[in-house]
């Protein structure tokens, strides 16, 4: 066997440990953008993966909806029952709605306080990182189709994460279950009065997220709904995170801390919905933001 | 060519750990523990083993540089681990007769070298908060049964195609030689 460590071979892993920990040093700093080289190397990977990732997709989906198959009947005996009721509270909307407009107008409250104004943009999964450390997705809009970096990310059942960076062509979504400790979240529940509070970290052993700092004189219940606040930037309001499954008092006793159970199934995601906050325009445009 | 042939493959099981392979991920299906697909680092450490430890590292920092960038948030740390464990293991396997058994040995302990690299660097800079006993009952071991049945399935064809590029670097290198006197 030949020596296993000559000096010089010595001398080139001391080197590139402290290379090594140069670079993990300067990727971890709070960077606004991507360098150019990984931007190019992200969308031109990401435009392959979608090649990969879509037939693969559809196959699993084929199995799966013939496994739905079964239930359907039921399922659907079950939608039509509630589709009567669905008319009457739509109605019922509308009237509420109407009345909230005058009440509103009569008060001269400008039309919409913009907090839950949102547009939407639709984006396919082509990629996630297969070492689950990083709870990272890659998505296939990017710049040139105004997705912008801190954007909220959900799927029809709830929010799922927010995006990380973005590329001309695709982009990076950070999963709320990243342990990191910039992935917070403002957020309240809303059932006799509202109770702020922010998401501050995910439990990986028991997959619920932790929502913090709420005072410790409001009681929060088991099956509340947990949303979005809005009043942390660039998140609108009204998205669905969670259900508390469990509350907890914290150490020093003056905040508590309930543990959510994340509405939408963090594995389980095929189309998402990138929303942008229409709070900050004048004139909110509906129509820029519809795309397929 | 064959080099060529190489990398294609290495490239493509690189895209399928992050785009088939997640399509089909126990989690998607309700299941507790996880399997983390590490096809490249298998075959970049039998690089290391079949043809030399210098080829390891160098298809080691290639593909780990693009993990890196792809996969991840920070540069360099698949990069460094995944060559210097084709390194070791490189060198360790000059003891052994290699046959299939002592390769799949070696290649999961290279396997092995990457995670736990992983996992103590992550916690020490709180990527993860993992703890030990569910990453090495509900991660390590599942994933370790994952890659050996890869190794397995993999063996043949690759051994031929790294044995087949060795041989032709050697046959380069002496006619090189014979040129030089």
């Amino acid at each position: 066997m030949p020596q296993f460590f000559s000096n010089k071979r010595l001398v080139v892993l001391l080197v590139s440990i402290i290379i090594l920990v140069a670079l993990i040093g300067t990727s971890m700093k709070e960077r606004n953008a991507l360098t150019m080289p990984e931007q190019f190397f992200k969308d031109s990977v990401g435009w392959i993966q979608s090649i990969f990732y879509k037939p693969a997709n559809s196959v699993a989906g084929l199995f799966e909806s013939i496994g739905d198959m079964k239930d359907m009947y039921e399922e659907n005996e079950l939608l039509k029952s509630r589709l009567n009721e669905f008319v009457a509270l739509s109605e019922e909307l509308k009237t509420v709605k109407k009345e909230n407009e005058e009440l509103k107008g009569e008060l001269n409250i400008e039309p919409s306080t913009g907090l839950s104004d949102y547009q939407t943009f639709h984006a396919n999964m082509i990629a996630r990182s297969p070492d689950r450390w990083n709870d990272l997705l890659t998505i296939d809009k990017g710049k040139q189709d105004g997705v912008q970096v801190n954007m909220a990310v959900a799927t029809p059942s709830g929010l799922i994460g927010k995006v990380k960076n973005v590329q001309p062509f695709s982009s990076t979504v950070q999963l709320v279950s990243d342990v990191d400790r910039t992935n917070r979240i403002a957020a309240m529940t809303q059932e006799d009065k509202n109770v702020f509070g922010t998401i501050e970290g995910y439990d990986t052993e028991k997959k619920v997220l932790l929502f913090s700092k709420i005072p410790v004189d409001i009681k929060v219940e088991k099956g509340q709904t947990v949303i979005t606040a809005g009043n942390g930037g660039i998140f609108p309001r009204g998205i669905v995170i969670g259900e508390i499954v469990d509350v907890e008092t914290d150490n020093v006793g003056t905040t508590q801390t309930a543990h959510v159970k994340p509405a939408a199934d963090l594995y389980d995601i095929n189309n998402v919905m990138v929303i942008e906050r229409g709070a900050q325009n004048v004139v909110p445009d509906n129509g820029e933001g519809e795309e397929e | 060519m064959k080099r060529f042939l190489l990398i294609g493959t290495l490239f493509v099981l690189f895209l399928i750990e992050g785009t088939v392979f997640q399509v089909f991920a126990p989690e998607h299906y309700g299941f507790d523990f996880q399997l983390i697909p590490r096809f490249v680092t298998v075959i970049v450490v039998m690089i290391g083993m079949i043809m030399s430890p210098a080829y390891g590292v160098i298809y080691g920092i290639g593909f780990g540089l693009l993990h890196d960038l792809i996969y991840t948030d920070l540069v360099g740390v698949y990069m460094f681990g995944i060559s210097v464990a084709a390194y070791i293991i490189g060198y360790l396997s000059k003891v052994f007769q290699l046959n299939w058994f002592t390769v799949l040995i070696l290649g999961l302990l290279g396997f092995s070298l990457v995670e736990f690299y992983v996992y103590e660097l992550f916690s020490l800079i709180n990527v993860t908060d993992l703890s030990f006993h569910s990453f090495f009952y509900d991660r390590y071991l599942p994933s370790l049964i994952l890659n050996g049945v890869f190794l397995l399935i993999v063996y043949y064809p690759v051994k031929q195609l790294l044995e087949e590029l060795s041989e032709s670097r050697r046959q380069e290198n002496q006619a090189k030689r014979r040129n030089f006197l």
